[in-house]
């Protein structure tokens, strides 16, 4: 019997892949909470070779893992959270320069998990206990890039040379180069010596195991013709680099033009979502590979999860500019179901309640939002990138919120809005305990070092927003209707007001937000108040951040005070 | 050392424990084990020479005072290699008494070590590796037996760390310990010898505890790491059954709890609980061994079951079901000749996936040996022994993922390999089949 109970070793719930399911209705329900998987929790310290203990030292890798936000749950319970986007899951090169990998964005092996994450039964049970606890999970990926994995041979010398002549672009001046990085040359990165040129420079694949620097898996991205080799994007604003030249820190651009290149590409990513039963890609980069590929590439994916029966996996795209026009030139059906949309974290986020810029610039950029984005019906449930764009304060690659922002208590507002207006709010970690570091890579603190505390001032205004955006079906599916904003940004009473109405299925809800750190505001101004769609005489009760009661006029305007700094929210009384 | 041998010559003993072998593949290569557990077999089991060097004193009343001297060296020869180093450690340097029944006691560096398996070079219960002491109290019958030690391992920064430091008032710098923590070792055992008319009977409890101290080591310039204070548990017992000096059997079982479910020379790191304890560790040995000799043929066997599961709560490579065992039946169809076979089995299952192919992996070993033997005496134990060997290894594709692709073990499911090994116990400590 001993020697029975001893051969009862009954494999592990995930060691082959999950059922495929369903989690997510309507991704405008959500609360994403975008996590650097190295940066939250350290659940196994068995994985935590090669790591740093120095909370100062934020370039190389300091030990969290799946295991650590599998034991966390709770504590993304507590704050509301309804769906995680986690850093890249895939091996990459250890160490580059003296930085770690821990964002993992260097891939080395598409197919292979990150050690230091967790192996793919770990990523399974991530996945598995979040969606038992009712969360969805994004993964980060990037499909324009790989990791610093050859060098060019300029000098042909069978040696990477970080101080090679070269001649980029055939000119008559002559730099020293970088191997590793060279910058853009149209033709191609050539060969060369004091001599002259001799031809397209041979790629020199690394094999460098103790850093992780080895060949590319799968095999088949060994094949140099699938890189464009063209060296290192030097002129941002030119199309033709952003596209074909190699991102900084000499990550080799795919030829994502290449037919083989996507089909490779598009398997891969549809193999993880069978192996792990994720919920969405988060895709870096985008606007660093050609439209042509993301008309393929999405498609493919919906076609692919409409197959194994993952309904409303959603593919979210990451376009670092400003520039809507840009953004959202990648949405709709020949692109992806949405974006990231950072023209609003510039506009609204820094540029009204960071600096306290005019309101008024809120509802313009939800105008261009309904002309610049697509209205395609293509996204999960059926929905358009219009309605589906991912707000968000701040993230891994801008400096925090509070890093900049000139009153701390902008923070207050900001979150308001971003909790309550239309789309799905993305929460960077550590906002919830006041993280205010600067640019990358300041701005990826160790979470650990805040205890996880759950009754800071911050984590308890973020999980009073999640807990009434739960509540509130207008908050998360409602059209949204402004009715007031303002340019006036100094002691006008109005100055720094923002009112919308979100109305769903009969019910609407009112937010008001004062984004003026040092006034009381009101919703009118010269005589003037704020009209709202509410029957004249409606009671209304304030759910956020005080209770009280309020009465719509006789002649259907509202006139409220609004705390600086703060946001409210209101519904009419039952 | 020839001084000193020939002085300790004169006035006690040398024996010697050793093995040297070298076995080729068909290709040339040197032929690697293929075990896939923690004890295989020893068929390919490297070279090992021990020198046990004795200094006896007798005393008044059958009692006696010994020095005890065992010097070890591990790796290929000279003629091998070509190179004029080999691994070299002191196994043993202590003192002890003896008197009738076993009574005694003992001080300095030690194995304490019970029976063994054989056929898999497996301790399955009891073997220390001590310096400390030690007392012993018998009549013949009973054994009872308490020993304590200490050791403090110098590798990994784990028990002892040196960091490098300037000198005060000196552009210069020095070594100083900046981490000292010995574990602290407790054994005890009582045994029971019943001699019924039919051979004899004899059970056995051993119980062993670990402790090691909390402290704390650099890990950069100015930053150190807390190591938290653990210890550790294993219980085992034994029952040897005995028929006569070449009709033996012994069963084993044992659990070893926290610090304890590993080796006291092994560092637990790889297997800690995020507290950096071993809390939750365990480890669960059944292990059996035998040995049935005529005076024409005879058969010794060995086999252990061993259960691991380490301390970090997580499904892994690192817990690991293993099954091993092995049979060697012989025959002596002349004197000084034995015809022996070996056929041995080994699986081995963990509950993490295989970074190479995702899947829960269960390699496994089966070997069938041959091994022609010249011997001084008679029996599958008698050494001297030259042993002439051809082994068939059969390996499935689970067991060759464990080697690299450029590893020629990865390349083939079946091999063949051939050696010629030299084995011999004389007046040595280690006695197979026998304790201590």
């Amino acid at each position: 019997m001993i020697l029975g109970l001893m051969l009862a070793c009954a494999p592990p719930d995930y060691s082959a892949p999950p059922v495929i399911t369903t989690e997510v209705e309507d991704w405008r329900d959500e609360v994403l909470y975008q996590v650097i998987v190295d940066r939250f929790a350290d659940g196994d310290r068995n994985n935590n070779w090669n790591i740093t203990q120095d909370p100062a030292e934020l370039g190389r890798t300091m030990g969290g893992d799946w295991q650590g936000l599998i034991d966390r749950v709770d504590y993304l319970k507590q704050l509301g959270v309804t769906a995680i986007w986690i850093s890249p899951v895939v091996q990459n090169v250890e160490t580059d320069a003296g930085m770690g990998s821990y964002h993992g964005y260097w891939t080395q092996s598409f197919v292979d998990t990150n050690p230091h994450m967790g192996d793919l039964a770990r990523l399974r049970e991530l996945t598995d206990v979040m969606h038992q606890n009712g969360i969805a999970v994004v993964v980060d990926i990037v499909v324009n890039h790989v990791g610093q994995l050859f060098y060019y041979d300029i000098n042909r010398n069978g040696q990477p040379d970080i101080n090679a002549y070269y001649a980029t672009d055939g000119s008559d001046t002559v730099d020293l180069v970088t191997e590793w990085d060279p910058a853009f040359d149209a033709r191609g990165i050539q060969s060369f010596t004091s001599l002259g040129e001799s031809g397209p420079a041979p790629v020199e694949w690394v094999y460098m195991p103790e850093i992780g620097r080895v060949p590319p898996q799968p095999e088949e991205f060994q094949n140099e013709d699938w890189y464009h080799k063209m060296g290192r994007v030097t002129d941002w604003s030119n199309a033709e680099q952003v596209e074909l030249g190699d991102f900084p820190g000499g990550l080799k651009d795919l030829a994502t033009e290449d037919p083989n290149v996507r089909r490779a590409l598009i398997d891969i990513f549809s193999e993880w979502i069978v192996q792990t039963n994720i919920d969405g890609y988060r895709i870096d980069t985008v606007k660093h590979v050609e439209r042509d590929f993301w008309a393929e590439f999405a498609p493919a994916l919906r076609a692919h999860t409409d197959d194994i029966g993952k309904d409303n996996f959603f593919l979210f795209g990451e376009v670092f500019d400003g520039d809507d026009a840009l953004i959202g030139s990648y949405s709709g059906a020949e692109g992806l179901d949405s974006l990231v949309w950072f023209s609003q974290k510039y506009q609204v986020y820094d540029g009204v309640f960071k600096q306290g810029g005019a309101t008024r610039a809120i509802p313009r950029l939800y105008a261009d939002r309904a002309s610049l984005y697509s209205a395609d019906p293509v996204g999960p449930a059926g929905q358009s990138a219009q309605s589906l764009l991912v707000n968000f304060m701040d993230n891994h690659d801008v400096a925090r919120f509070l890093y900049d922002a000139p009153d701390p208590a902008s923070i207050q507002a900001a979150l308001v809005f971003l909790y309550t207006q239309d789309g799905v709010p993305c929460l960077y970690y550590g906002t919830e305990q006041g993280f205010s570091g600067g640019n990358d890579p300041a701005n990826r603190e160790p979470l650990w070092p805040s205890g996880y505390a759950t009754e800071g001032p911050l984590f308890q205004r973020i999980a009073a927003l999640s807990a009434l955006r739960a509540e509130l079906a207008p908050l998360r599916r409602g059209d949204l209707r402004f009715v007031w904003s303002t340019d006036h940004t100094g002691d006008e009473d109005d100055a720094g007001i923002l009112a919308f109405e979100r109305s769903y299925e009969g019910e609407t809800a009112l937010v008001v937000v004062n984004s003026q750190t040092d006034q009381t505001s009101w919703t009118g101004v010269d005589g003037a108040a704020m009209a709202v769609s509410f029957p004249p005489g409606t009671v209304l009760q304030q759910r956020f951040p005080t209770a009280r009661t309020v009465v719509v006029g006789a002649d259907g305007t509202l006139l409220l005070d609004v705390p600086p700094a703060e946001g409210l929210i209101l519904v009419a009384a039952p | 050392m020839i001084l000193l041998l020939s002085s300790l010559a004169l006035a006690g003993s040398i024996g010697s424990y050793g093995r040297v072998g070298v076995t080729t593949d068909p290709a040339g290569g040197a032929a690697e084990d293929l075990n896939v557990v923690d004890a295989g077999t020893r068929l390919f089991a490297p070279p090992y020479l021990e020198l046990d060097l004795k200094w006896e004193s007798p005393l008044a009343d059958n009692r006696g005072v010994d020095v005890v001297l065992t010097p070890a060296f591990a790796g290929d020869p000279f003629a091998y290699t070509g190179e004029w180093s080999s691994a070299l450690a002191l196994r043993n340097a202590f003192v002890q008494t003896h008197a009738p029944g076993g009574t005694g006691l003992w001080a300095g560096a030690r194995m304490v070590r019970g029976d063994d398996i054989y056929l898999l070079d497996l301790w399955p219960m009891d073997e220390l590796n001590l310096v400390g002491g030690g007392a012993a109290l018998g009549d013949g019958d009973w054994l009872g037996e308490v020993h304590v030690g200490l050791n403090r391992l110098e590798r990994d920064d784990w028990q002892v760390q040196r960091s490098t430091v300037v000198v005060p008032g000196a552009v210069e710098t020095r070594e100083v310990l900046t981490l000292d923590r010995q574990r602290q070792i407790l054994a005890l055992r009582l045994g029971h010898t019943a001699r019924p008319r039919w051979g004899t009977l004899r059970p056995r409890l051993y119980l062993e505890g670990h402790r090691l101290p909390a402290g704390e080591r650099r890990v950069e310039v100015e930053l150190s790491e807390a190591l938290p204070s653990d210890w550790g548990l294993l219980i085992g017992g034994q029952l040897t059954v005995a028929t006569g000096k070449r009709r033996w059997a012994h069963l084993w079982l044992t659990q070893g709890r926290r610090l304890a479910a590993w080796d006291e020379l092994a560092i637990p790191e790889g297997g800690l609980a995020l507290d950096g304890t071993t809390q939750g560790a365990r480890r669960t040995t059944l292990a059996g061994a035998g040995l049935y000799e005529g005076d024409r043929a005879g058969v010794l066997v060995g086999g252990s079951a061993q259960k691991r599961v380490d301390a970090d709560g997580i499904d892994d490579l690192d817990d690991t079901t293993e099954l091993v065992f092995s049979v060697r039946p012989a025959i002596y169809p002349a004197p000084h000749f034995m015809l022996a076979a070996e056929l041995s089995h080994q699986w081995r299952q963990s509950r993490g996936l295989d970074p190479r192919s995702d899947r829960i992996e269960a390699p496994a070993v089966t070997q069938l040996a041959l091994l022609p033997t010249w011997q001084k005496g008679q029996g599958i134990l008698s050494r001297p022994a030259i042993t002439a060997q051809y082994v068939l290894s059969i390996q499935n594709n689970s067991a060759r993922l464990a080697y690299d692709e450029a590893d020629p073990r990865y390349q083939h499911n079946i091999q063949h390999q051939v050696g010629i090994v030299a084995e011999w116990w004389i007046e040595s400590r280690y006695d197979a089949g026998g304790e201590e």
